[in-house]
Formats: structure tokens, C-alpha cells, sequence
């Protein structure tokens, strides 16, 4: 892969994943027609967006990717997309939590024991052929080599396995769970103004 | 469509994702299949999206496993658990290539033969591994200096400065003792890493079975036992902190062994103490708050060239720099 195109990656995995999980569950409480159908578009949509965007010119992922999903939201009710209008004249009055202080992010280390929890309820074959490959670093070929497999099968494993892990870590928050209960709090007292 | 008739529960445009994922990780796309992948992605917009979420999971997901430095801390490992892998290698490499054999890798290290035993210094940048005359083998990180004295009873080492992972080949009959300043870290048969900076404080860190911490003045101290994923740190006068530490934290406060330096979540001015450490070329940085922006990221310890253009490329900043000084200043 480029460079350049890496560090974009890079920059994205350190500054705007941690805060997926929150947005998504922004998006479900303030727009209750929203499938998870929805809002998987809706993310994706997101994600394509804000990757053409001057990223050194971004100070705060998490008011970044907020940003960017109520634009989005906001550009699908305009087609009348995926929700009835009347949220529209709602979502100028919807705003964040101001942002959060560093203590609010999940340590490298909880992210860890919490990848480890998720490797545990793989199949015992993904959960082997991933842990040779991240892990251990082998390359495919010698994944196959080592199990007796078809290399086909080693990326179907992998491919299957990373597609699990993704989705766990994203379902699972990688924003501790204490702190996201006491947040859902907080914004469940606001949702019930806007009632 | 509703939630339930998805089979796997996976959103069928990520999962499609992912396949392409794998298969340009495997190695570079063929014609066919790159024109397949350009026109998946140019169908629409959630396409494009969907595959830069799952790259930058993907590395998200790297950076966790090498922050865990190579073992998973799950069981049954496939295989015995790499540490042990590598230490034998060492441990093998080094015995076949003698004392000076491995400079050609790992950097020359400065063996000096003198009265009081034998001196090893690391130069700036340098990761140099010595075998010692029992077997045991030392790694010494930059800016490192010991002094080895070997007796019938005794197998001693200073440390006078710097930073130095020690593999100890078991003889009970011969303590191995490297004394830091007013403590020793006295074992049989074990593995530890010793760093003795200008600040804060002394550290000791124990990857496998136990050490004794004893003082040279035992009037003012006791003898202190630290285990396996232990970190003792010596303080000003002598005060002793002990913390069990995680595999994964283990892994960060010991990568430099593989030449790497972990951040994860420090300040840009912590960062730079630790980058500087293995280069004659300074990275300083002007600006305060720049100065407290926090770092995310495994770099390799003399590799500066990409660790500035990360930064600047991360953190809005730009670089000037000279032979000497590399200056890193808000982008305005």
C-alpha cells in the first residue's frame, strides 16, 4: 500500500474508529426508524466521506465522525431516503457531548484483552489460522503448509475470522463499557426531552 | 430487510469488503482482479467507505497483536510460545558467532578487555547482543555500557548505563548479580531487563522466573523478591515500587528488543525523549501544545524520518530541520 494512503489508514484507526460504536448508537436513539440495515449504510457512507477530507486540519475524531454521520443523515432524509421529514427540523437541535478528556479512551491494553475475549469464541480452526497469521506473523502459504490446508481455505479462514473480530470489537465498543452505560445515561434523560 | 434474515449477522457490503481485504493483503492484485476491485468500489458510495473502515480496523487489529509482542496469551498456542522461540535462537546464533560475529546484524559493540573485567558499550542507535563465556546472553539497548566480571563463585555485571535485557543461563552454584547504582538484581537461572536512565528512575523487569533485589547498604533497605511480569522501579532513596504488568504492557516497555518503540497515548515531549535516545540527530518540538498532543504508534527506534512524517502527517504540524535538529512546528 501507499504511504501516503497508510498513514490516511493509520490515521483514521487512531482517530475515528474508537468513536463507531457511539455514533451508531446516536444514530438508533435519536431516529428510531432506522433499521441496523440503515445504519450500516449510513456509516459506510461516512467512512467514504470523511476520507477525502484534510485530516491535519482535524482536532477531535469524535466530533469529526459525528459531523460527518448527521451530514450524511441529514443528505438521505433530503431524498427521503431511509426516514419521514419531520426529524429533519429535530437533528439541528441534536448536539454532542462535548468532548470527551483523554481518560475517556479504552487503553491499548483493555482493547487488547477484549481482542482476546473475541478470539476466544472463534471456531478453533479461524481462531488457529488467525492466530498464525497476526500473531505469529506466518504468511499464508505457510499457514498452509503447517496445517496441511489449501491455501484457499487458509484465506477463507482468515477472511471469515477478520470479518468476526471486526465486527466484535465495533459491537463491543472500543470505548470501555463503564463509561458508555454512564454516557447512555446521561443522553437517555435528553432523549426524553425531545419526546 | 430485517436484522434476522442475515445470516451471519455481518453486513453483506463489509463482508465483501473484507474478501477484497484479504486478497490484496495476500500480495498485489492481478488486471482482472484490479479492475473487478475498482469498479466493486466505484458502484457506490458505501462500497468505498465500507473497505477504508475495514483497512483501517485491519491495522487497528495489527497494532493490538503487536503490541502483545508476539504471544497471544491464548491457549492451546499452536506453537510453544515465540519468546522461547527467539531466546534460543539468540542464544544459538550467538554461540555460533562468538563474541563479535553478530556485529555484522546487530550493530559493533565496543569489547574492551581491562583489570576489573570486560567492558561493553553500545553506541547511539545500536542494539547490540553479547554472549557471555556461561551461555547467557545479553541484549543492550542504545547508549548502553557494562562491565562483566566472571569468577569461580560469582558472575557479576555493572551496568553502569543505558538498558539491557538479560537471559541468565541457570547455574546455581554462581549467582548472576547486575548491580545498578546502590541495588542488585541478583538470579540463578532467569530473565530480566534492566534500564538505568539519567530519570526518572531505575527500572528492573522480570519476563521469567524471579529475581532478588538486594541493596548494597542493607541498613537502609530489605531485600525485595520480583517475579515473572513484575516491574520493580527504584526511586529516589531507595523506595521500591512493584507492579505486575500485562503481557501487552510487557510487550510495549520491551519492544525495543525488535528495534521498535511503542506509544500509546504518551505526549509528543515523552515521545521524543524516547525517540532521541537512539539518535544523534535531535527531534525537538517548539510549540506546547503540540508538545502535549498524544502519540499512537509502533515505529522503529532510528527510523526518524518516518516517525516525523507521521507526525506531521497526524498531528497538523510541519518540519524544518537541519544535520543536527529536526524541529517539528504547527502548521499554520
Amino acid at each position: 500500500m501507499e504511504e501516503r494512503t497508510r498513514l490516511r489508514h493509520q490515521w483514521i484507526a487512531d482517530n475515528i474508529l474508537q468513536w463507531e460504536a457511539e455514533v451508531r448508537r446516536w444514530l438508533g436513539r435519536y431516529t428510531r426508524t432506522l433499521s441496523a440495515d440503515d445504519i450500516d449504510d449510513l456509516i459506510q457512507e461516512a467512512y467514504a466521506r470523511l476520507w477525502s477530507a484534510d485530516f491535519t486540519q482535524i482536532r477531535d475524531g469524535r466530533t469529526f465522525l459525528y459531523s460527518v454521520a448527521r451530514n450524511v443523515l441529514r443528505d438521505q432524509l433530503r431524498r427521503a431516503r431511509v426516514v419521514q421529514i419531520e426529524f429533519v427540523a429535530e437533528m439541528d437541535a441534536l448536539d454532542i457531548d462535548e468532548a470527551p478528556g483523554p481518560e475517556r479512551w479504552a487503553s491499548a491494553h483493555q482493547q487488547y484483552e477484549r481482542l482476546l475475549c473475541v478470539l476466544e469464541n472463534l471456531t478453533p480452526k479461524r481462531r488457529t489460522v488467525y492466530q498464525l497469521r497476526k500473531f505469529e506473523g506466518l504468511s499464508v502459504r505457510e499457514i498452509a503448509q503447517k496445517l496441511g490446508i489449501a491455501e484457499k481455505t487458509v484465506e477463507n479462514l482468515l477472511g471469515l475470522a477478520q470479518a468476526q473480530v471486526i465486527k466484535a470489537l465495533f459491537a463491543q465498543g472500543i470505548v470501555p463499557a463503564s463509561q458508555t452505560s454512564e454516557r447512555d445515561y446521561e443522553r437517555g434523560s435528553k432523549t426524553d426531552r425531545f419526546k | 430487510m430485517s436484522v434476522g434474515a442475515r445470516q451471519t449477522d455481518l453486513n453483506e457490503i463489509d463482508l465483501e469488503a473484507l474478501r477484497w481485504l484479504g486478497l490484496t493483503e495476500r500480495g498485489p492484485l492481478g488486471p482482472q482482479e484490479q479492475r473487478l476491485f475498482a469498479e466493486w468500489v466505484a458502484a457506490d458510495i458505501r462500497h468505498q467507505g465500507a473497505v477504508i473502515r475495514a483497512q483501517a480496523a485491519s491495522l487497528r487489529i495489527d497494532r493490538l497483536a503487536a503490541l502483545a509482542g508476539g504471544h497471544s496469551a491464548l491457549g492451546p498456542s499452536p506453537r510453544p510460545p515465540k519468546y522461547t522461540t527467539r531466546r534460543r535462537m539468540i542464544a544459538a546464533a550467538a554461540a555460533a558467532a562468538g563474541f563479535t560475529g553478530i556485529g555484522a546484524l546487530f550493530g559493533h559493540q565496543f569489547i574492551q578487555k581491562m583489570s576489573g573485567g570486560t567492558r561493553y558499550a553500545s553506541g547511539v542507535g545500536e542494539l547490540t547482543k553479547v554472549a557471555l563465556a556461561d551461555g547467557s546472553v545479553v541484549t543492550m539497548n542504545t547508549q548502553t555500557e557494562l562491565r562483566v566480571r566472571y569468577t569461580g563463585e560469582r558472575r557479576d555485571v555493572d551496568l553502569v548505563r543505558g538498558e539491557a535485557m538479560f537471559a541468565v543461563a541457570h547455574d546455581s552454584k554462581r549467582p548472576f548479580a547486575v548491580r545498578v547504582g546502590e541495588w542488585s538484581a541478583v538470579a540463578v537461572g532467569t530473565a530480566f531487563a534492566v534500564r538505568r536512565l539519567n530519570e526518572p528512575a531505575t527500572d528492573v523487569t522480570v519476563t521469567e522466573g524471579s529475581i532478588e533485589l538486594l541493596p548494597a547498604d542493607r541498613s537502609i533497605s530489605e531485600a525485595r523478591r520480583v517475579a515473572a511480569n513484575q516491574k520493580a522501579v527504584i526511586g529516589a532513596g531507595g523506595k521500591i515500587e512493584i507492579d505486575t504488568l500485562s503481557d501487552l504492557q510487557i510487550g510495549q516497555q520491551l519492544a525495543w528488543r525488535t528495534h521498535l518503540v511503542v506509544f500509546d497515548g504518551e505526549p509528543l515531549r515523552e515521545a521524543l525523549v524516547q525517540m532521541n535516545r537512539y539518535s544523534h540527530r535531535r527531534i525537538v518540538v517548539d510549540d506546547p501544545e503540540l508538545a502535549e498532543r498524544r502519540i499512537v504508534g509502533v515505529f522503529s527506534a532510528t527510523d526518524i524520518k518516518t516517525f516525523v512524517s507521521s507526525m506531521t502527517a497526524t498531528l497538523g504540524a510541519e518540519s524544518v530541520e537541519n544535520d543536527h535538529v529536526v524541529l517539528l512546528r504547527r502548521l499554520n
